[in-house]
């Protein structure tokens, strides 16, 4: 039985190698904040089938405990059941705040969950912020122009956080928490949608949330050719391939690459753009980089005012040179 | 088929964006309002389905008197009917009171598939839409890039994006509600002809009253999140700009790069 009542639920996710994901990580630095904030403790929960494994290496993020469903019929994300064991767990640990990943999955299922326990939530959450004992939830609204700090009416609060907006909690030799089974009654009969079919893309470079480094390409890469040049790049770098939403209009890049308003939002170690000028849509899914090089043949490009180094030159020459340079530190 | 499609009105994404000086929201004059992009893929899709299948599309949409001209679109693209939520007790509602009153509007209704976007590029919240579906008690399949509705209506496949750069092929039973994204079709424009027949198409304007719901749980009222500030983003800084040859400029990077950014 679960004695955490009144704690921050962290939802912890796992890959298909039962590797749990660093956004559950990231999840585990900001709980531990807001945790302290409520003076309650933290509770990571993982739900699946067979991920015992990964619920015991947990215990060394420095929660106080995990919390195991490991259920037959929870091998793959299915809403209806996975919504149902959430519940159930939830009724059993009473939190007080439920952080999540913006992945994904979480993001089909936190809606139907919040609204289940009538209580608010904030997607995309980029910063966790406490100040006078008042905890308020920091997400980029209207293209990313506008910072939105909300502050919740009701309990729990339901979180889902944009990956690599805190560090990850560091893994510790020791575990100091314990791993609880949680039972749950699942019914098959609930569930109203079928997967048929999970196709893996072909493509298995670096995804771009999460990546450390992405290697961006717009419209002045002038064709497929162009990325395949950056995709070199970005293998020397082991970083993920991204585009503007020209390239993937276009068909030079597949549409999943698309960095911006109406594509992926990533906050990157690194981002490099090349050829691309600047279009606030694109600004908007890059702008939280940490550092941003901007390589384009035109010194009036909007890049240029966000990039932290500007790059005056034709990406013709500039790229295979760069790929020279790194090639040379990299022996 | 009586198919649903929810709509919103935002911000066209080139307008200037100024917060007013509460802090509390943005100044309104001066914006340019259009259809949400994302809900363009779920007005084209209803319409697609109903090419096939025959039936009715109809439009749902929460918002002020200006929405009304986002429905208009959606009629003169093709759909036949507009249901126009709108009340100033409506007004300042987060996605759980949305979530609420959208629900009144369509329990009404007959309906065999729901569509919508993925998200609302204002706030940029994406999660109306399951929050509806819950409400509604019926399933819903998220970030939909293909949909086949089968023959009977009684089921649909869709494909979604899932983590890990997956695809899911789901059979979904309907009625569901469909989150649309970018890639499942390419929105028609309205056509003249189009325009001149959508303003002969019925609007029921839904007011607070005839929702059926209390002004407690709609709108500002009814909202589960509270909106403490807005703010502008930390403005980045231009940083240094390199000139030069290709080589120079590539190891001159690479060195910033490595030792002062520490990126590499």
């Amino acid at each position: 039985m679960v004695s955490s009542e009144g704690s921050v639920l962290i939802v912890t996710e796992v890959d298909k190698n039962q590797e749990i994901l660093p956004i559950s990580l990231e999840c585990v630095t900001a709980g531990k904040r807001l945790a302290e904030a409520l003076g309650g403790g933290t509770v990571a929960l993982i739900m699946g089938a067979g991920v015992g494994e990964a619920a015991k290496e947990m215990t060394h993020y420095g929660v106080d405990e995990v919390c195991l469903v490991d259920h037959p019929d929870l091998t793959a994300y299915q809403p209806e059941l996975y919504v149902a064991a959430f519940l159930q767990v939830c009724e059993r640990v009473n939190p007080r705040a439920i952080l999540m990943g913006d992945t994904l999955t979480s993001i089909d299922m936190a809606p139907r969950v919040a609204f289940a326990l009538n209580t608010g939530l904030v997607t995309d959450c980029v910063a966790v912020e406490v100040s006078d004992g008042e905890v308020s939830f920091v997400k980029p609204v209207y293209s990313s122009n506008v910072m939105a700090a909300y502050t919740f009416a009701s309990e729990p609060y339901v979180v889902t956080l944009r990956s690599r907006a805190e560090e990850a909690a560091e893994r510790q030799e020791t575990a100091d928490a314990g791993v609880t089974p949680v039972d749950v009654k699942l019914d098959a009969a609930s569930v109203r949608t079928e997967v048929l079919q999970r196709v893996v893309e072909e493509d298995a470079g670096p995804k771009l949330t999460g990546a450390d480094i992405i290697v961006s390409g717009g419209r002045g890469v002038g064709g497929p050719e162009g990325f395949e040049q950056l995709k070199e790049l970005a293998d020397l770098l082991h970083a993920a391939v991204g585009a503007s939403r020209p390239p993937c209009d276009l068909g030079w890049a597949p549409p999943k690459s698309q960095v911006g308003q109406t594509g992926e939002k990533v906050a990157p170690s690194l981002y490099i753009a090349v050829g691309i000028s600047g279009a606030t849509q694109h600004i908007a899914g890059m702008q939280s980089s940490k550092k941003i090089v901007a390589i384009n043949k035109d010194p009036k490009a909007n890049i240029f005012k966000i990039a932290d180094y500007g790059v005056i030159g034709r990406w013709e020459e500039v790229v295979p040179a760069l790929r020279e340079a790194v090639s040379e530190i990299r022996k | 088929m009586d198919i649903l499609v929810c709509m919103k009105q935002v911000p066209d994404t080139e307008t200037k964006i100024v917060i007013n000086p509460e802090g509390t929201g943005i100044v309104t004059d001066g914006i340019k309002y259009v259809m949400n992009p994302y809900d363009e893929f779920a007005v084209e899709e209803a319409l697609k389905i109903k090419e096939k299948m025959g039936g009715t599309v109809t439009i749902v949409s929460m918002g002020p008197q200006r929405a009304t001209e986002a429905i208009r679109t959606a009629l003169a693209m093709g759909a036949d009917k507009g249901v126009h939520l709108c009340d100033d007790a409506f007004e300042g509602a987060d996605s759980y009171s949305t979530a609420k009153a959208l629900a009144a509007a369509i329990k009404p209704l007959s309906y065999d598939i729901i569509l919508g976007g993925k998200q609302a590029v204002d706030h940029d919240n994406a999660q109306v839409y399951a929050a509806l579906a819950e409400l509604l008690d019926i399933s819903h399949v998220s970030i939909v890039t293909q949909l086949d509705v089968a023959e009977d209506g009684k089921s649909a496949v869709a494909q979604r994006e899932v983590e890990g750069g997956a695809r899911e092929v789901i059979e979904v039973s309907l009625p569901a509600f469909i989150a649309c994204q970018k890639g499942l079709n390419e929105p028609r424009y309205a056509s003249l002809p189009g325009i001149m027949k959508a303003k002969k198409k019925p609007i029921d304007v839904i007011d607070l009253a005839k929702s059926g719901l209390s002004a407690d749980e709609v709108g500002e009222k009814g909202a589960k999140l509270k909106i403490r500030k807005f703010f502008l983003p930390p403005e980045r800084e231009a940083g240094k700009i390199l000139e030069g040859e290709p080589e120079e400029l590539a190891t001159q990077l690479v060195k910033l790069l490595r030792e002062e950014a520490k990126a590499i």
